[in-house]
């Protein structure tokens, strides 16, 4: 990303600048701005880090900006091209109340008005902290403070430059994902611990034992109930044996056999016919037919349904006269189309019709159900006769002396008992109606399908409980990656930035040989003999700066203008030459204060440069700052520097 | 368009061997179709919280297809008296019919009808669970029902 400054406006600021303009072309790499001291050079710093910043001033630091008693506001405005978009940012100042308030015109919006509000993109609001704007928006006093002030200066703006801001943005993304799961989880099981884990493991182990266990007694159950209906059959044939050799109980019983066959046709019959007739209302019951038919013919004397459908009053509606005559309007309209919801619908009207000639015409042999029905008892009753008469022989046998057929007998009384407990044991152990398992007292401990469904509710907490443990422990190594990927990037960074620091202090400072030994938090200084170093002069401290800065900002993914006040003035004419030499061609932007001091070893030397733009700044009157451009009158200017 | 079956229904009828739809098989819309016609006999309307929550079946099943008018007529009939709609109010047996008709529907009713219907269903089966044993066979439930519509009680809730 790639921000430059193309200029800037003053109005009401302090140093006399009620109205100046400074107009940058955006070809030109280097401005050098002569401003005498007391012009508004300092003031034009923290103008231009409050505008980068979105700085919040007091009041005080408001009104300190004001040109004059009698002036109510002041502005500075910049104009900036972030990646060939240009951007206008205004700071209002309001000397009244000492507010003051940001506005931005953006070339995205279509109409390019201002807006308030600071807003330039996003990702520059994350890198303009104002510890971070301090670097590129730089004055010589802060030189001394790289090394020393804010002890994490040197190392946070590595991390800020080099987005390594992002990777613990990252971090921060896989605790909210984590947390999200949990969350999920917690919906369904509070087991997101160990502990959770073992209790829902041990549950589901019991269960599965529980499961198998039922499944056990079912096969049991059902194995002793197939070889109870076995014997069952042959006693049944043990039985019929016995009977059968008397030859008159034979004959009997092969009658009341015959008759119980036939008892089962008919039976079968009349059932089916009796369903056939149950399944038309009209048959099922005199009652409902007279019901039926009273229907139709309510709806007949009352002549329902009306001739009159809601088809004929929406035709209505759309007529500009109605059937009487008279004109309709608006009011009519919307009464008649309200009204003809009222009525029925033409299919409506047809289906209703169908309806009431099926009514009417219901007819229904109103015996026919209750004689089937009838018939249907009386053969029941007769099956129930024949079981009783098949009975009394088997018990006219056994009382002229059969014993092994009362034995028979009693076995198959016995069979049929336990036939009945088995059944009710395996409805227990298998039903799966609701009201049935509650009216049986079935839990997940008697009754296989509830059994089954508290084994999936515990697959499923198991599963979640487990998943996010996983989860956690997958967002835990992801994070270690991540503190790992942010240490190993800042120390390779750290060391890139120091030796390539030292090697631009090989050129600024060779007397000393004075290095960079560490980018701890602040720079770690050292010397030729000493291994640390902390008392240096002014000009070393600058040297250091710069060759910091230069170093740090030049390989970094932003390309950032470098607005410097006073880079030389405490530098001896030797170590600016380099200073001048070496700078400029480090920035793809850079904007330079100076006076007229520092022009001789450090102004001088862009002289040569071709994309360089010169302004001199100063008070003509005690009033108001003239604005002159071009190198002939910046080279000139001595004879007006006023010092202070 | 569907119908919901009675809650417990289905054990009350477990017994009975039911089956796929034919005229040899008491299938499920005719346990239905029994409660049904005891709901709207009685004119009383069960509660919703009486229903399965889901759809049993979509539509009349074949057998049924020729009772769609006399059926929706039943419901028509049972809703006036449950209303006490008066027999010469015309107006009011029309909006009802409004109501409760959709000739679009396969049942003729509107979706007010068809809930109805099942309200109806379930108030049915309350009472035959009130007053029948869970039957052992289809001829004796038969028989029970038949004589369930001619008991005193139901004679006495249609005078």
């Amino acid at each position: 990303m790639e921000i430059r400054v193309l200029g800037w406006r003053y109005e009401n600021i302090r140093g006399g600048l009620r109205d100046a303009t400074i107009d940058i072309e955006s070809s030109c790499r280097w401005t050098l701005i002569q401003m005498p001291n007391g012009t508004g050079k300092t003031t034009t710093m923290s103008l231009f880090r409050a505008v980068f910043s979105n700085e919040a001033l007091t009041a005080d630091v408001v009104r300190e900006f004001r040109s004059a008693d009698a002036d109510e506001t002041g502005l500075f405005e910049t104009q900036l091209l972030v990646d060939g978009k240009p951007f206008r940012c205004q700071l209002r100042l309001d000397y009244r109340d000492g507010s003051h308030s940001y506005w931005t015109a953006r070339s995205a919006l279509r109409e390019g008005g201002l807006e308030e509000g600071w807003l330039l993109p996003a990702e520059l609001r994350r890198l303009f902290h104002p510890d971070f704007v301090r670097l590129f928006v730089f004055d010589g006093e802060l030189a001394k403070e790289i090394r020393a002030v804010g002890k994490e200066r040197a190392t946070q703006a590595i991390r800020t430059l080099y987005r390594l801001d992002r990777l613990k943005e990252l971090h921060q993304q896989v605790i909210r994902v984590v947390e999200a799961q949990q969350e999920r989880a917690a919906a369904i099981s509070t087991a997101t611990e160990q502990k959770g884990v073992r209790r829902w493991l041990n549950q589901l182990t019991a269960l599965n034992r529980t499961k198998e266990l039922l499944l056990h007694e079912q096969t049991r159950q059902q194995g002793r109930q197939a070889a109870l209906e076995k014997r069952k059959t042959f006693i049944a044939a043990q039985i019929s044996s016995h009977i059968e050799q008397d030859d008159q109980l034979k004959q009997r019983k092969a009658d009341l056999d015959e008759q119980r066959r036939g008892l089962d046709r008919d039976i079968l019959e009349l059932t089916l016919h009796s369903l056939g007739l149950l399944r038309s209302p009209a048959r099922l019951h005199p009652r409902i037919l007279a019901r039926l038919q009273g229907l139709g013919d309510r709806l007949n004397k009352l002549k329902l349904p009306k001739t009159v459908s809601e088809e004929f009053f929406r035709e209505l509606a759309q007529q500009n006269e109605c059937v009487c005559g008279r004109t309709l309007g608006d009011a009519e309209r919307a009464a008649i189309l309200d009204g003809a919801q009222r009525y029925l619908a033409d299919d409506q009207i047809a289906v209703i019709n169908k309806m009431k000639l099926m009514l009417r015409e219901s007819v229904a042999n109103e015996q026919e159900f209750t004689s089937v029905i009838q018939g249907l008892k009386s053969k029941l009753r007769g099956l129930r006769e024949n079981q009783k008469s098949q009975d009394r022989l088997e018990i006219e046998r056994v009382e002229a002396g059969d014993t092994e057929l009362e034995r028979l007998r009693n076995e198959l009384r016995t069979i049929d008992g336990e036939l009945q407990h088995i059944a009710a044991a395996l409805l227990k152990l298998t039903t799966k109606d609701m009201s049935r398992q509650t009216a049986l007292g079935c839990s997940s401990e008697n009754n296989l399908p509830k059994c089954e469904a508290e084994i999936k509710r515990c697959e499923l907490k198991l599963e979640t409980a487990t998943k996010t443990r996983r989860f956690a422990r997958q967002a835990d190594v992801v994070k270690q990656l991540l503190c790992s990927i942010e240490a190993i990037a800042l120390e390779k960074l750290r060391e890139r930035v120091r030796q390539a620091t030292n090697k631009k202090l090989e050129v600024l400072a060779p007397s000393e040989g004075l290095r960079v030994a560490r980018i701890s938090g602040s720079l770690e200084l050292e010397a030729n003999k000493l291994a640390s170093k902390s008392s240096v002069s002014e000009g070393q401290s600058l040297a250091v700066a710069y060759a910091f800065l230069t170093s740090l900002l030049a390989d970094a993914p932003y390309r950032l203008p470098f607005i410097v006040d006073s880079p030389a003035v405490s530098l001896d004419i030797a170590v600016r030459r380099e200073v001048g030499t070496l700078i400029p061609d480090l920035f793809g932007q850079m904007i330079v204060f100076v006076i007229s001091s520092e022009r001789a070893g450090f102004a001088d030397s862009f002289y040569e440069r071709q994309e360089t733009k010169y302004f001199t700044l100063w008070r003509e009157s005690q009033e108001v700052t003239q604005v002159r451009t071009g190198l002939p009158f910046f080279q000139q200017f001595h004879a007006q520097d006023v010092e202070v | 368009m569907s119908f919901v079956f009675p809650l417990r229904a289905r054990a009350f009828f477990q017994a009975i061997p039911g089956g796929r739809e034919g005229a040899n098989k008491f299938i499920m819309f005719d346990q239905y179709y029994c409660c049904l016609m005891v709901g709207l006999d009685a004119r009383r309307l069960g509660d919703e919280g009486d229903l399965e929550g889901d759809v049993f079946v979509n539509g009349y099943p074949e057998d049924y297809k020729s009772q769609v008018d006399i059926i929706a007529g039943l419901l028509i009939d049972a809703e006036l008296e449950r209303k006490g709609i008066r027999t010469e109010d015309k107006l009011s047996i029309e909006r009802e019919m409004v109501t409760l008709l959709d000739p679009t529907s396969p049942t003729h009713l509107s979706a007010a009808g068809n809930k109805l219907l099942s309200l109806y269903a379930a108030e049915g089966f309350r009472l035959i669970h009130d007053r029948m044993l869970p039957p052992s066979s289809l001829e004796t439930f038969l028989v029970a029902y038949h004589d369930w519509w001619n008991s005193e009680q139901t004679r006495a809730w249609s005078s």
